[in-house]
């Protein structure tokens, strides 16, 4: 692997966030963290202007929404954005929530692809499927 | 009499008996219908007709379930009493009076039971001459019957059959009415329930679901630290192939390569990775491969494993028991300011001159000063200004304590949800919401509240109502001997408790706030002094004490009992320690051990 795909990670649960860091930058990925919807967007915004966009933009559902106010659904503003301001880059969700529903929800609104925290391995397939890479 | 005036008594006999029962319907139609319980209703019903008639006998039936038997549910005196007992019941149709006035809703009357040519005598009513079955009914449902029974032959007129019959009406509604509202109470009942399990289960999922976020991390981190050490162990057996002879020779290698044939068995993709990181540059191999990375692991993992422990003590705190006890609320107050380290220049305090003792477990009620402190001062974190306000004063059997901030305040909509349970999951980091509803739970419990006013952009106050100690008359008999006792405390209250409850005891109590005289000792049995007086240390007067003589026959009372404290008055001989805040009982305890056995040592 010559170049390292770029992936924005956003949540707002700190230990969470540096540990899922870790293991995707084991795994071979330039991962960049913001905790929360305005610092997400600003990084996104950063990145094209820069000419480095990011490949894969994974958040969170749960966190703080727009004006810095903890939300259920956050991640779907953030999610609504991406589409308009970058519509070519994947956006994968996750949340605790084991739902069908809230699966459905994300991929109705434009998330490439849905997974539960804590499943790991389910999380590396469904980011090296929506990249296109083979192991 | 001529018959004229015959007739006229007759009349006016009437009339006093027509006015009489009209009287008594009126009482059982006010009566029954303000009954809402059977159990309660019927048992009266019986009584007020018997009295209001004179009847030596009433009762009602109800008719069960399948609509087969009219089932005795209430029964005058000692007849009703055995009845009820043998748990009576007549067949719905069957021959009886009852039988048949329940199966064709209408009354039946004897007038006198010799001449029936269908009565079966009940032998635990014998004297019964007229019997009149009355049908309990609302339109054509019979739901039972009441039996009247008197003494007298023909005792019923026809007036008295219709105002019972009116009566009867009534009662029929009342018992309708009154199993309406069970049937309700149930139905709410089982709402109430379904409620609960709803927010049962949703604060189960809310919990399963914030652990689950916080623990997420752990295998994650475990499993690199466990990769990141297998690597270095065979990185570094490669580097050593390198090596000298005599260094290969040395234990260690030789322990290395031994791990390391066992790591490239269990894991042997490892042997791929190794290669490839052998190709890294340093700053990329030391994002990857650093002891930093490793610890920083290891911290992932103890913060995740702390934030786990903090929910469990706080699911824990409100169901951990209880042993609620006289305490000085603004002591736990002060305690929690400093423990908090809550600057003197954020907070004031305002606590009024006569301040109750409060009736609460001193450890669960620092708890609930801790968790609402907290949430002030993170209300605050963003205020130039903060100001924290705290008022103790005396409110009506309560001791209230008001903790107002001057954050921005909660919003109207949000202000109820604050009370549920893992609400701000995620608000703050390493909040869990359980806070409030944890500190009302530990107030219920006490018999306490808690309530929480908010003005956006003024701030919060957070009332805190804490039940005032009661003394409670304690039991001198068990005291055999009673004895004199010296107090020596500064405090008004504790030393009103103790005086109460000694006294109370039988005991003789002298006060005394700091001007023990020595030469005094042995006019008492017992010397109770407390630790911390506030005019000095308690050191001072117990070597006069000692000096006096009296040493062994003090106990110390201390609020802080500290190893070193506790040594240094045990070398200097007292009798023993009492740890403070003590309850009442604790106190009458070791007073009367300590009286006894320092009256057995001087013996």
């Amino acid at each position: 692997m010559d170049i390292e795909p770029r992936i924005l990670l956003v949540d707002d649960e700190e230990n969470l966030l540096r540990s899922t860091e870790k293991t995707l930058f084991r795994e071979g990925f330039d991962v960049e963290t913001a905790a929360g919807n305005i610092p997400a967007f600003e990084l996104v915004q950063t990145a094209q202007r820069e000419g480095e966009p990011f490949d894969l933009i994974i958040l969170d559902l749960n966190m703080p929404d727009f004006t810095g106010h903890e939300s259920k659904y956050a991640g779907l503003e953030l999610l609504a954005r991406l589409k308009t301001e970058t519509p070519d880059t994947p956006v994968i969700v996750n949340s605790a929530w084991d739902e069908v529903e809230t699966a459905k929800l994300c991929i109705d609104k434009g998330a490439a692809d849905y997974f539960v925290k804590g499943r790991t391995d389910e999380m590396l397939q469904k980011i090296r499927a929506v990249l296109k890479l083979t192991e | 009499m001529d018959p004229t005036q015959m007739e006229d008594k007759v009349t006016l006999e009437q009339a006093l008996r027509r006015a009489n029962f009209l009287a008594a319907a009126a009482e059982v139609s006010q009566n029954i219908t303000q009954i809402l319980d059977i159990e309660e209703l019927l048992p009266k019903t019986v009584d007020i007709i018997c009295d209001a008639y004179d009847f030596y006998y009433a009762g009602v039936f109800l008719v069960d379930e399948p609509g087969e038997f009219a089932v005795l549910q209430a029964g005058r005196g000692e007849p009703g009493r055995i009845m009820m007992e043998n748990h009576h019941k007549l067949a719905v149709g069957g021959n009886s009076m009852i039988g048949a006035c329940t199966a064709r809703n209408e009354a039946r009357i004897s007038l006198d039971v010799d001449t029936e040519r269908v009565w079966y005598p009940n032998p635990v009513l014998p004297d019964t001459r007229s019997e009149m079955a009355l049908p309990l009914a609302i339109g054509d449902k019979v739901i039972g019957a009441v039996t009247v029974q008197s003494v007298e032959a023909a005792a019923f007129s026809d007036e008295d059959i219709s105002s019972l019959q009116a009566m009867a009406n009534q009662l029929a509604i009342a018992i309708e009415n009154a199993r309406n509202r069970r049937k309700l109470e149930e139905t709410h009942a089982e709402l109430v329930r379904a409620k609960t399990f709803e927010a049962v289960a949703t604060a189960t999922g809310d919990a399963i679901h914030w652990i689950g976020n916080k623990a997420e991390p752990i295998s994650g981190s475990v499993e690199r630290v466990r990769e990141d050490v297998q690597l270095l162990i065979l990185m570094l057996v490669n580097l050593l192939k390198h090596a000298s002879g005599e260094v290969q020779n040395q234990s260690l290698p030789q322990l290395l390569s031994r791990e390391a044939a066992v790591i490239r068995d269990s894991e042997p993709d490892l042997i791929q990775t190794v290669d490839r990181l052998a190709e890294w540059p340093l700053d990329k191999l030391e994002r990857r491969l650093s002891l930093a990375s490793i610890l920083e692991d290891l911290e992932i993992v103890d913060k995740a494993a702390a934030l786990i422990m903090k929910v469990k003590e706080e699911l824990i705190g409100p169901a951990r028991e209880q042993a609620p006890r006289p305490v000085m609320v603004d002591d736990v107050v002060r305690d929690v300011i400093t423990e908090l380290a809550i600057s003197p220049e954020v907070i004031t305090v305002e606590r009024a001159q006569k301040l109750p003792l409060v009736l609460a477990d001193p450890v669960q009620l620092n708890r609930v000063f801790v968790n609402v402190l907290k949430n002030a001062q993170e209300a605050m974190v963003d205020q130039p200004d903060p100001q924290l306000h705290l008022t103790l004063e005396p409110a009506d059997g309560f001791v209230r304590v008001r903790i107002s901030d001057n954050g921005p305040g909660i919003p109207d909509d949000e202000l109820d949800k604050i009370w549920v349970t893992f609400h701000s999951t995620k608000t703050h980091q390493g909040q869990s919401g359980l806070g409030l509803p944890a500190c009302r739970l530990i107030l219920e419990h006490i018999g306490g509240h808690i309530s929480v006013e908010s003005q956006p952009a003024q701030g919060t106050t957070v009332t805190v109502d804490l039940p005032e100690y009661q003394l409670k008359a304690v039991d001198t008999a068990i005291e055999p001997s009673r004895g004199k006792i010296l107090l020596v405390d500064d405090d008004d209250r504790w030393q009103q408790l103790a005086k109460s409850t000694l006294e109370a005891a039988g005991y003789k109590v002298v006060l005394s706030s700091d001007n023990y005289q020595s030469g005094q000792h042995n006019t008492y049995d017992l010397i109770l002094i407390d630790d911390l007086l506030s005019n000095g240390d308690s050191l001072e007067i117990l070597k006069q004490i000692k000096a006096g003589g009296a040493i062994a026959k003090t106990v110390v009372v201390s609020s802080n009992p500290r190893v070193e404290r506790t040594k240094e008055r045990k070398l200097l001989g007292v009798h023993n320690l009492l740890p403070k805040p003590y309850t009442q009982a604790s106190l009458l305890s070791e007073v009367r051990q300590a009286v006894s056995s320092i009256r057995r040592g001087q013996a």
